[in-house]
């Protein structure tokens, strides 16, 4: 037979001894299974009995002491209110009253005097909305002492403004160039490297090492690896993919991966998994 | 065990019965962790898998409809199997294609089967050599070989292509082959 039914065969009816704790296990999984659903469907009690029910002592006073407060600031709100709109309603009937009154005694003088006072509040703000209006005739003066400091694309005579503004602007209207600006900024390197969060050690070859992309361009790097007791299970300088989870049992490790560069070092961190 | 027997089990267990339950477990356990192992390596902790896997064969039964004891046991084999599939995906990132991959599915489509004889193994030894292999492989080989996965359905189950599940059984096989010549040549050093 070919290696297909030779597996086949042996392995498709196969037993393993059984642990006599596991039906244990599942007896118990199954009995609060069972008591969850009860409380879910059972009773016809009211979702507010049984909450109420569930909870314990200082849970349903603070619950009441807090619906109480609520009550009591609804109703002083409410009171505010009403007592506010007396007040109005009572001036505005004293005011009312004060102007009949004027205006019975002395008629004729008082509407004289109002039209007066009508039509020169009418010029008024007559004036007023001419003396808003901008007139646009004057030109506006945007220099200082005869020289523009608007932005502008064109060489700027003034060498302090020059060192400050050149890494922003453009020398002789020539075209924006990246270069230029680059250089000017501060010097900032870009590490590329790749770091995996896992590696699976079976001798498949996929994935059976730390392998972080690109590392052999910054060779001035260590990485140490510690297990999650904290213990060191790997160190390395210049590290070249090597570290394939020997002497390891599978879990969860820690790398701390330092590489100097330009004067700099940059440090990497994170998990690793090793599953076998 | 005759038909009414298990189907009396069964619908017990539907009823909730304790004591069915028991036997159920009884009955299809050993089997069931096999299977677990199978997909799980033998050292690992297969019982986790295990236990919830067999709760939801538990809970399950209350909507099966019992027909015959063959398709009973192929259905409780199937939640298992499905369990320790998920398992498997939740924990583990199972398949990864690289470029080796197009040269091998030309090499897996020659592949010659040389003849083994089923009574030169135990099934320990067997079960030995499965194990060796790597979590991915292990779970294609399980999947089409012994569980009887078209290629398709694995390749569907474990989201990939037929083309990465044809290379997978290839590789499986190939050091399937190398450990069963590594027990032969140990037996005659003896």
């Amino acid at each position: 037979m070919n290696i297909d039914q030779l597996f086949k065969s042996k392995l498709d009816n196969g037993t393993s001894p059984i642990d006599k704790e596991l039906w244990q296990k599942i007896d118990s999984s199954l009995d609060s299974h069972n008591t969850n659903n009860l409380q879910q469907v059972g009773g016809k009690q009211s979702w507010l009995s049984k909450t109420w029910q569930g909870m314990s002592m200082v849970t349903k006073i603070t619950s009441f002491v807090i619906s109480a407060i609520i009550v009591v600031g609804g109703i002083v709100l409410v009171n505010n209110n009403y007592e506010k709109e007396n007040e109005v309603l009572t001036n505005s009937k004293q005011h009312n009253q004060t102007i009949q009154e004027d205006k019975s005694s002395e008629p004729t003088i008082i509407t004289t005097t109002e039209q007066q006072q009508t039509t020169n509040t009418k010029n008024n703000i007559k004036k007023e909305n001419e003396e808003l209006f901008f007139e646009t005739e004057q030109e506006i003066d945007y220099t200082v002492d005869n020289k523009e400091y608007l932005p502008s694309f064109s060489t700027i005579e003034n060498k302090e403004m020059d060192s400050k503004i050149e890494s922003h602007m453009v020398k002789n209207n020539e075209p924006l160039q990246e270069k230029n600006l680059v250089e000017t900024t501060r010097q900032e390197t870009k590490i590329n490297i790749f770091i995996p969060n896992y590696i699976t050690p079976n001798g498949d070859e996929i994935n059976d090492c730390f392998e972080i992309k690109n590392i052999e361009n910054y060779p001035d790097n260590t990485l140490i690896i510690r297990d999650r007791k904290g213990k060191k299970v790997y160190q390395q300088n210049s590290y070249n993919n090597d570290f394939c989870g020997d002497n390891c049992i599978a879990g969860t490790y820690f790398y701390v991966l330092n590489i100097r560069i330009n004067n700099q070092v940059k440090q990497y961190s994170g998990t690793i998994e090793i599953i076998k | 065990m005759s038909k009414t027997k298990i189907e009396n089990i069964v619908f017990l267990c539907q009823k909730g019965d304790k004591q069915a339950q028991k036997t159920l477990f009884e009955l299809y356990a050993h089997k069931m962790m096999f299977v677990c192992k199978r997909y799980f390596s033998s050292e690992e902790d297969c019982s986790d898998v295990f236990m919830e896997g067999f709760m939801k064969v538990f809970l399950a039964i209350d909507k099966y409809k019992f027909t015959d004891e063959k398709s009973f046991s192929l259905w409780v084999r199937k939640i298992i199997i499905n369990h320790c599939l998920n398992t498997l995906k939740k924990n583990n990132r199972l398949l990864l294609l690289d470029k080796q991959m197009q040269e091998e599915v030309l090499e897996a489509n020659k592949e010659q089967s040389k003849e083994y004889f089923q009574s030169q193994f135990t099934q320990e030894e067997i079960f030995g050599c499965l194990d060796k292999l790597p979590k991915n492989l292990k779970t294609v080989f399980n999947m089409l070989v012994i569980d009887e996965f078209s290629q398709k359905e694995v390749a569907q189950r474990l989201e990939t292509t037929e083309g990465v599940i044809k290379v997978y059984a290839h590789r499986a096989r190939q050091i399937l082959k190398q450990e069963l010549e590594k027990i032969l040549n140990n037996r005659q050093s003896k």
